[in-house]
């Protein structure tokens, strides 16, 4: 059972009732066990708090609900702090989540005929799948402009990287790096999460990922900015996460410093239909139809600051989304009218 | 021995020593008992304090020194109180309203 440490400071009234009948000291302990609070420790306190109580209850509701009944009675302040055992503590803290990555010979010659090799093995033969079909719509967009760019797209499925990679042109896929969260992508073996011990070594080869550190800060850019300096193009979905929402989550703002940093063009994919497919937090796959809207290139003007360019890019995709919304994902077409 | 509840706070540098070193846990206990005192009971909360230490002193200056020791590392802010069981507190205070009639 959790246990909780309940700090409480007794009000006016509450003085003069324990002053009364001590019995009245009592009160704390008696109000959870009624909601069925075991009670490990039980104390009266001298200084900023009068009583200290700590206690195990089966969940944070019982404990909450016990707490609020005491307040309205005799407390004049109570504060709840759910606890941990400290030798459980520091075994958690032991378990830091250890990543390995990024790679950077992912680039060279030999892996990226690897990964060519592997094209089928690793995504190929799941849009096959899955896809029923794949519609892509707007490919010529990427004949707008000359260089590498960095493509995003909406976010809602474990499998919006297959949609990604499946609508791109050959001479943009074979040269994209996707940006994937360190925690889930690159866990060094042993790093914690035993269930997602994947190889990092595999993902930066045959994937083309490469490790994003969640809350990294601007350091976690560097990859990035390296990716393109090299002429690379670069795969990140801004929302950071997947949505489960119908509306876009609001975007991170890395896509727009690397975009306005090493002045490239950004190319939004709306992407529509993947979440049917295999829906955040699910294991079932159900085949579907999958819409992959390349839009018209984003530039940006010299000077543009960090949140406008962010919003630009937000724009770019939410558009097309809320046409989707209103009119089916046909609607997310780059020219629709 | 009486009862001491030390309510801590880690600092900034506590934080980051306890990332590095997350064995300095048990080691302050040690230390704790170098001192005279005993930690019966100690836990890691979440909310307005990190750790929730019950702890056995013998004098309130025994507790005193340890809190500056402590403290003067510059790794945790503490608070703290003096406590005694609830139950006993009831007695007494029983006992005293009786001795008064």
């Amino acid at each position: 059972m959790p246990a909780y440490i309940l700090l409480a400071r007794h009000s006016k009234r509450g003085q003069r009732e324990i002053a009364g009948d001590p019995d009245n000291l009592l009160n704390i302990r008696r109000t959870l066990e009624q909601w069925e609070a075991n009670i490990l420790a039980d104390f009266f306190t001298l200084g900023e708090w009068d009583h200290c109580t700590v206690f195990e209850v089966s969940d944070n509701l019982r404990a909450q609900k016990a707490v609020l009944q005491q307040e309205f009675t005799e407390t004049d302040e109570s504060l709840l702090l759910p606890a941990i055992d400290l030798d459980l503590f520091e075994q958690l803290i032991r378990k830091e989540i250890r990543t390995e990555g990024p790679h950077e010979w992912q680039i060279k010659w030999w892996a990226r005929l690897a990964r060519l090799a592997m094209r089928w093995y690793q995504y190929d033969r799941w849009i096959w799948k899955y896809f029923k079909p794949l519609n892509i719509t707007g490919s010529e967009n990427f004949k707008k402009f000359r260089g590498n760019c960095i493509v995003v797209a909406n976010h809602t499925s474990h499998f919006d990287t297959l949609a990604l990679l499946g609508s791109l042109p050959i001479g943009v896929r074979s040269n994209i790096y996707m940006g994937a969260a360190a925690d889930r992508w690159f866990l060094r073996k042993g790093g914690g999460r035993k269930e997602l011990e994947l190889q990092p070594w595999y993902n930066s080869l045959v994937g083309g990922s490469f490790p994003i550190r969640r809350g990294g800060g601007s350091a976690t850019l560097d990859y990035s900015k390296w990716l393109l300096e090299k002429g690379a193009n670069l795969g990140i979905f801004p929302e950071g996460t997947r949505s489960t929402s119908r509306h876009m989550a609001r975007f991170k703002h890395g896509v727009s410093i690397l975009a306005l940093e090493k002045k490239v063009p950004v190319v939004p994919v709306y992407l529509s239909g993947v979440s049917a497919i295999r829906p955040k937090g699910s294991r079932a796959i159900e085949p579907g139809p999958v819409w992959a809207h390349i839009q018209e290139p984003v530039f940006f003007e010299d000077g543009m600051e960090v949140p406008d360019a962010t919003r630009k890019i937000f724009e770019a995709l939410n558009t097309p989304h809320q046409r989707a919304l209103e009119q089916g994902p046909e609607a997310g077409h780059w020219h629709h009218s | 021995m009486a009862t001491y509840i030390m309510l801590s706070n880690l600092t900034d540098e506590g934080r980051k020593t306890l990332k590095e070193r997350p064995e300095r846990l048990h080691a302050v206990n040690k230390e704790v008992e170098s001192m005279g005192a005993r930690v019966t009971a100690q836990f890691a909360t979440m909310g307005g304090y990190d750790f929730v230490n019950i702890i056995e002193a013998p004098t309130n200056e025994v507790m005193a020194r340890l809190t500056v020791e402590l403290g003067s590392r510059g790794t945790i802010k503490i608070t703290t109180l003096p406590a005694m069981g609830v139950d006993e507190f009831v007695d007494m205070l029983s006992g005293d309203a009786s001795g008064g009639d």
